[in-house]
C-alpha cells in the first residue's frame, strides 16, 4: 500500500502523532458525563439550535441594534425604532402591521409598488400610501404622528385625516404643528428582510407564510438531511424567494455547500453573488470565504490577494497579514510589507503574528 | 450488544471509556481546525449511546460507531461554517498555552497544519487517508467500515496522498530531523 505513497512514512508519522489526541484530551472528553441537558432529545436540541442562530443573525448581523421585533415588510416600507412590531399581512400591494408597544417609524415609499400600509395599534387603525409617521403605543393612548405625507386614521368608528405636521392622540382631537411639535425622530434604522412576495405559493413544509419560519425551519432540514437534499432545498429556497434578503443566506449557505466538494465553483460562486448583490451584509463574510478557498484549497494567492485588499481596506487585521502574506509570495515586495507591518501593528493574533513576524524579519 | 442499557451509569462509562480515544481521534482527523473537537466527540458518544438499540451487531460496534462519528461531524462541520458566515465565531478557543510545555504547543501548532492539509481533501478521499494512512488500516478493513468497494478505497487514496503531500508541503509539514549517532565523541 505504500510503494507508491508521494507522502514519506516519517511524515505520516508525523501526522498520525500530532493529531493523537494527548492523554488531558481524552481525559477531559472521558470525564464528561451525559446529563439532561444532553439527553435532551435530539430534534428539540437541533430546533432551539437553529432558531438561536436565526435569533442571533437576526440581532448581531442583520440589524445594528438590538431590536424587539423584526417583520418583512418589503422594500417600499422602512421600519424603525424600539418598539413592537408584528407583521400581521405581507403581500404584493404592501402590509398589515400591528404596533403592540412603543414607538415605531415608518417611512412608506410613495413610489414603491408594495406601498399600502396598515397600522393597527389597539383599536386604532391607520391606513397610508406613502409617508412618513410615526406611531407609539402605552397602556394610556395610541400616538400618530405624521411628518410627511398624510395618513387616515380610524379609530371609534370615524375616519380622522391628518396630514404633515399634525399629531393626535387617542381620546384627543387633531392637533396642528408647532403646538404637536411633530418632526422627525432618530431611530435606530432597522434593515428588516422581505417578507415572501408570493404567500400563496407553496412552501417547503408546512404553510406559513412567513419567510423567515421558512428558512428556520430549512436551516433545520440542513442540520438533519443529506448533502444532496441540503443543495436542493437551498435552491428551491432561492427560486421561490429570489427578492429576499434572505435569499442570499440561501445563496451562501449554497455557495458553503458547494465549497466542501468544488472550491473553484464557489469562488465562482461567490463572485456572481457580490457582482449581483454588492452591496449585500454577507459581502465581508463572502470575502473572507473566497479568499480563504483561494489560499487553502485552490492554492492560489493571487486570487486570494483582490479579496484580502479589500478586507484590509476595511480594517480587518487578519487580511492584512494574509494580504502581506499573499503579496510576499507573489514577489509584491512593497505591498507586503506595508501589510505586514500594518498587521504586526494592530495586533494580529497568533499564529499569523509568528508567519508575520518571520516573514518581516527575513 | 443487545443487552446494553443506556439507562445503567456502569455500562454507560465503560462504553464512555472505552471509545472515547477512538471517536475524538477521528473527530480531530476528521474535523478539521473549525470544531471543538471534545465537543463533537462527547456528542457523538452521546447520540451513539442513544441510537444503540439500533446497533445489530451485523458489523463490529467500531464500524457502527465511525458511522455516527462521520455524520456527526459532518452536521458540527457545517454549523460551524454557518456560524463564521454570519460572524457567530470562528475556530474554538485554543486551550490555554501558558499551561503547556513548549513541546506540547509546537504539537498542537503542527495539528492545526496537519488539519489544514487535510481540509484540503474533498471528505471521501480524506477518511481514507485517515483510516488507511494515518491509522494503518488495510483497505478492506477500511472498505468495509466506509460501505465501498476496495478499488474505490484505492482510487481515492491514490489521489488523496498525491493532494495530501502537496498540502503537507504548503504547511511546512515536513519530517523531523533525524538524530545520527557520532561515534568517538568530537566529530
Amino acid at each position: 500500500m505504500s510503494t507508491d505513497n508521494p507522502i514519506s512514512k516519517e511524515v505520516l508519522d508525523l501526522c498520525t502523532d500530532v493529531t493523537e489526541p494527548s492523554e488531558a484530551e481524552i481525559g477531559r472528553t472521558v470525564a464528561f458525563r451525559p446529563s439532561a441537558r444532553r439527553v435532551w432529545p435530539r430534534a428539540a436540541v437541533a430546533l432551539m439550535a437553529a432558531a438561536a442562530v436565526v435569533l442571533l443573525w437576526f440581532v448581531s448581523v442583520v440589524q445594528p441594534e438590538p431590536v424587539s421585533q423584526i417583520v418583512g415588510l418589503g422594500p417600499s416600507i422602512e421600519v424603525s425604532g424600539p418598539g413592537n412590531v408584528v407583521a400581521l399581512q405581507v403581500d404584493a400591494a404592501g402590509a398589515e402591521v400591528e404596533v403592540t408597544d412603543g414607538l415605531a417609524r415608518f417611512e412608506v415609499d410613495p413610489n414603491g409598488v408594495a406601498r399600502n400600509l396598515r397600522v393597527r395599534a389597539g383599536d386604532v387603525t391607520v391606513v397610508v400610501t406613502g409617508t412618513l409617521f410615526t406611531v407609539e403605543v402605552s397602556e394610556a393612548e395610541v400616538a400618530v404622528a405624521v411628518v410627511r405625507g398624510s395618513v387616515d386614521i380610524h379609530a371609534d368608528g370615524r375616519v380622522l385625516a391628518i396630514v404633515a405636521g399634525e399629531s393626535w392622540r387617542s381620546g384627543e382631537p387633531v392637533v396642528t404643528a408647532p403646538e404637536s411639535g411633530v418632526r422627525d425622530v432618530e431611530l435606530v434604522p432597522v434593515a428588516v428582510p422581505d417578507a415572501p412576495t408570493k404567500p400563496e405559493a407553496p412552501m417547503p413544509a408546512g404553510s406559513e407564510t412567513d419567510v423567515s419560519a421558512v428558512f428556520a425551519r430549512l436551516l433545520v432540514r440542513v442540520d438533519d438531511r443529506s448533502d444532496e437534499t441540503i443543495e436542493a432545498d437551498l435552491l428551491a429556497f432561492i427560486v421561490e424567494y429570489p427578492e429576499s434578503p434572505l435569499a442570499v443566506e440561501a445563496r451562501t449557505l449554497h455557495i458553503q455547500h458547494l465549497s466542501i466538494a468544488d472550491p473553484a465553483g464557489a469562488v465562482s460562486a461567490i463572485d456572481g453573488l457580490l457582482e449581483a448583490e454588492p452591496e449585500t451584509p454577507r459581502r465581508v463574510s463572502l470575502l473572507r470565504m473566497r479568499a480563504t478557498l483561494a489560499r487553502d484549497r485552490l492554492q492560489d494567492c493571487g486570487l486570494a490577494l483582490g479579496s484580502y485588499r479589500i478586507l484590509d481596506a476595511l480594517g480587518d487585521v487578519e487580511a492584512a497579514a494574509w494580504r502581506g502574506i499573499c503579496a510576499h509570495s507573489l514577489g509584491f515586495d512593497e505591498e507586503a510589507e506595508d501589510a505586514l507591518q500594518r498587521a504586526e501593528s494592530l495586533g494580529v493574533s497568533e499564529p499569523l503574528l509568528t508567519r508575520v513576524r518571520q516573514l518581516r524579519n527575513r | 450488544m443487545s443487552e446494553f442499557d443506556p439507562r445503567d451509569p456502569a455500562q454507560v462509562e465503560a462504553f464512555w471509556r472505552r471509545h472515547a480515544p477512538q471517536v475524538l481521534r477521528w473527530v480531530i482527523r476528521l474535523g478539521g481546525p473549525h470544531i471543538d473537537a471534545e465537543d463533537v466527540a462527547q456528542d457523538v458518544l452521546v447520540t451513539a449511546l442513544r441510537k444503540m438499540n439500533s446497533f445489530r451487531g451485523e458489523s463490529a460496534i467500531r464500524t457502527w460507531l465511525y458511522g455516527v462519528t462521520r455524520r456527526v461531524v459532518a452536521n458540527a462541520r457545517r454549523r460551524a461554517a454557518f456560524r463564521r458566515f454570519v460572524g457567530l465565531g470562528d475556530i474554538p478557543e485554543p486551550p490555554d498555552l501558558r499551561d503547556l510545555s513548549d513541546t506540547e504547543v509546537e504539537r498542537l501548532r503542527k495539528r492545526r497544519g496537519v488539519q489544514r492539509a487535510l481540509e484540503r481533501l474533498k471528505f471521501g478521499q480524506r477518511e481514507v487517508l485517515v483510516l488507511v494512512d494515518l491509522e494503518g488500516r488495510s483497505a478492506p478493513e477500511a472498505a468495509g467500515m466506509l460501505d465501498i468497494p476496495v478499488g474505490t478505497v484505492y482510487s481515492r487514496l491514490h489521489n488523496a496522498r498525491k493532494q495530501m503531500a502537496v498540502a503537507l508541503k504548503a504547511e511546512g509539514i515536513t519530517a523531523p530531523p533525524r538524530l545520527v549517532a557520532i561515534e568517538g565523541g568530537k566529530a
